[in-house]
């Protein structure tokens, strides 16, 4: 269970807000582009942010690799690491900590045992986790909201305390329809939705442009807003929910 | 600044190496490998041989400042001082612009009771380079901070301590830790090494007297630290290194070197060693000795505390515990281990010369200003979280130590012990790696 909701609200009210935010988060994000969807507009407001990235962005060497433009997974996930960095300065987020677990993509899921106790490790050092919401998406943000929920779990089971894990708007699938920018309602979690001052816009806009390798993907996601809220209980042993 | 005009004898991390190349060297024609030859018959203390192929290698090239050198290194370890004092001056007139001859000789002649000849003999050979002109400066003052300072007035400051009742062994160390967090009373233990001893300030007149060879040992002890020595104009930092001091008077326990180390650095007359070393008991005994409420201990207290079973103890106990690292692993091996309740977790820069050895933290600023700052801020308002702090942070985790201590909880400098927990062998003294490492994580 999310076992600091106070603390969840409390950076929820400071999101929604215009001024710096100091409690230390972490932002654990499956892919090079997703701390961008997440909150490029926003970014610049952490002081205490811990970036985690789980994946390097690319298949697993023992898959097909057929990515138009690249000739091996290498140059790929190393095309992805440049983009990252370059998006991070044009929306001018600083990191305090910026770690990458450098899974495979596609393969969060399989590493579930490892990583539960690696992210615990890492989600010592924060008072809230910000990641993916459990939608049925992509298969890497399932499991990392999986893998964060119970990180978090062992840590309140190890230690009496967790951070509060909160989750922002990625994408989901209604029939052939993508849906961005919106969570699966759940009443008892509801939605701080931030509309982005124009110079927010523009920095998460700037982000976005960083990420030529994603252009296709990206279109589909809003630059005027954010959206955050306190992640749902889920239970991960059903699938994620579905619609059609 | 040239460095290598300061290059500490003690270490030679190159001397394996060198003595595969120099095996079979008897009888080249090569100086520099009859010299390491030499040298490492002497390193063994086969003192008969390196004389043998130090006498040759002056045979042979009797222009040339190697042999004169060694051999009067040679005589000095044997105790025939007058001998090495000869041979470092005849060094001197072979090569009257080779800095090293200049040093052993002056040095020699301290040791002799000399200490204006020393001085003279430094400072009056027509040095043009302008880096030979500041290392010859500097040495000028360590020669005058050894005469006001002499090894045996700092041996007997040092037993002032280790003979007062205030000295604690590490069990006692443990005994009052324990009794701290029983009565939730605010402590701190504070451990000082050479780094934290460049940094101390004496009184206005030291510091000008001794201006020169303070600020090589500060620069050089910031790039140690951060990497670069640029702090050493910042006004902030110089402002925040002034008021260490000012933390001790403050400190529950001080970790001190041992009076071995003192010996240590007399010995081998070490540009950063003496006045660094020296300078901890010198400013203690102004600041701290007055003050009955500060104890003081080993500054290894930290591994025994580790070897002796006692941080084990009180990490299975029941308190909150909070730690201050590089290593973002640490807290959950703790957890893993002994089961510790691990509550708050503050992960900082390491420091640059050990980034190698300990991996990387993940945060690419230095650690200060920012991540200090921050990490200060963090501390005032929310380290009453945990009972107990485990601190292992450098210089900068000292005044974490105090922010803790002002916060009401209890801070541990715990040093390297946390680097040897996560399987990092960072010091020597960590080289039974075996003994401290704890499982990890993944």
């Amino acid at each position: 269970m999310n076992s600091s909701p106070d603390k969840g609200q409390a950076l929820l009210d400071a999101l929604a807000g215009n001024g710096p935010i100091m409690t230390p988060v972490a932002l654990v994000v499956a892919h090079q582009d997703d701390e961008a969807i997440a909150a490029a507009g926003t970014l610049v407001r952490f002081r205490a942010l811990t970036l985690i990235h789980l994946t390097d962005g690319a298949t697993s060497p023992s898959a097909p690799f057929s990515q138009p433009g690249f000739s091996n997974r290498d140059e790929y996930a190393q095309t992805r690491a440049r983009e990252l960095d370059r998006a991070l300065q044009a929306c001018l987020a600083v990191p305090q900590r910026q770690i990458c677990y450098q899974l495979p993509d596609q393969t969060v899921g399989e590493a579930i045992g490892t990583l539960t106790k690696r992210l615990a490790a890492d989600l010592l050092a924060v008072d809230a986790v910000i990641t993916h919401p459990y939608e049925g998406g992509h298969m890497d943000h399932d499991a990392a909201a999986r893998a964060v929920a119970l990180a978090c779990a062992l840590l309140a089971r190890a230690t009496g305390r967790a951070p509060a894990r909160l989750e922002f708007a990625g994408y989901h699938r209604i029939g052939n329809d993508v849906r961005t920018g919106e969570f699966w309602p759940d009443p008892a979690c509801p939605a701080v939705k931030i509309t982005l001052s124009p110079s927010a816009r523009r920095r998460r806009e700037a982000a976005f442009e960083c990420f030529t390798s994603q252009r296709d993907n990206l279109r589909y996601f809003s630059t005027l807003g954010e959206s955050f809220r306190i992640a749902p209980d889920y239970d991960f042993t059903q699938a994620p929910p579905t619609r059609s | 600044m040239n460095d290598r005009l300061f290059e500490d004898t003690r270490y030679d991390p190159g001397l394996p190496e060198r003595r595969a190349v120099t095996v079979g060297a008897v009888g080249s024609s090569n100086p520099i490998e009859l010299a390491n030859l030499g040298i490492s018959w002497r390193d063994e203390g086969v003192f008969d041989r390196a004389e043998q192929i130090f006498r040759d290698l002056i045979e042979r090239f009797p222009d040339l400042v190697y042999g004169w050198q060694e051999l009067g290194v040679l005589c000095r370890k044997m105790g025939r001082e007058e001998d090495a004092l000869a041979l470092f001056r005849h060094a001197c007139m072979v090569d009257p612009g080779d800095f090293l001859s200049r040093r052993y000789y002056a040095t020699q002649l301290l040791r002799l009771g000399h200490g204006d000849d020393a001085k003279s003999a430094i400072v009056h050979p027509p040095w043009t380079d302008p880096d030979t002109q500041s290392a010859a400066m500097i040495f000028s003052q360590l020669i005058d901070f050894v005469i006001d300072h002499p090894q045996t007035s700092m041996n007997g400051l040092v037993q002032l301590f280790e003979q007062d009742e205030r000295f604690l062994n590490a069990h006692s160390v443990a005994a009052q830790i324990q009794t701290a967090l029983d009565e939730a009373r605010p402590f701190s233990l504070i451990r000082l090494g050479d780094g934290e001893g460049a940094w101390l300030s004496v009184n206005d007149h030291d510091e000008a007297r001794f201006a020169g060879l303070y600020e090589a040992n500060r620069r050089e002890i910031l790039r140690v630290w951060f990497g670069s020595d640029d702090l050493y104009n910042d006004p902030a930092f110089i402002e925040l290194a002034g008021q260490f001091v000012r933390i001790l008077e403050h400190t529950s326990i001080i970790g001190l070197p041992y009076g071995d180390r003192m010996n240590n650095e007399y010995g081998v007359f070490s540009i950063r060693g003496i006045p660094s070393i020296a300078n901890i008991f010198r400013a203690l005994t102004v600041e701290t000795a007055p003050n009955l409420m500060v104890h003081y201990c080993e500054n290894d207290v930290h591994l025994k505390l580790h070897l002796e079973g006692h941080l084990q103890t009180l990490l299975k106990g029941t308190y909150k515990i909070g730690v201050i690292s590089c290593h973002a692993d640490l807290g959950w091996r703790l957890m893993e281990h002994y089961g510790a309740r691990v509550v708050s977790q503050i992960i900082v820069p390491e420091e640059k010369s050990f980034q190698q050895v300990k991996g990387i933290s993940g945060m690419s600023l230095p650690h200060y200003p920012i991540p200090f700052y921050r990490t200060i801020e963090r501390l005032r308002r929310s380290a009453g979280e945990a009972q107990l702090w485990l601190v292992a942070a450098g210089f900068l985790g000292k005044f974490y130590c105090d922010a803790i201590r002002g916060a009401g909880s209890v801070a541990l400098d715990i040093g390297s012990v946390a680097d040897g927990w996560c399987g990092r062998v960072t010091r020597p003294t960590l080289s039974q790696i075996g003994r401290y490492t704890l499982g990890s994580p993944a």
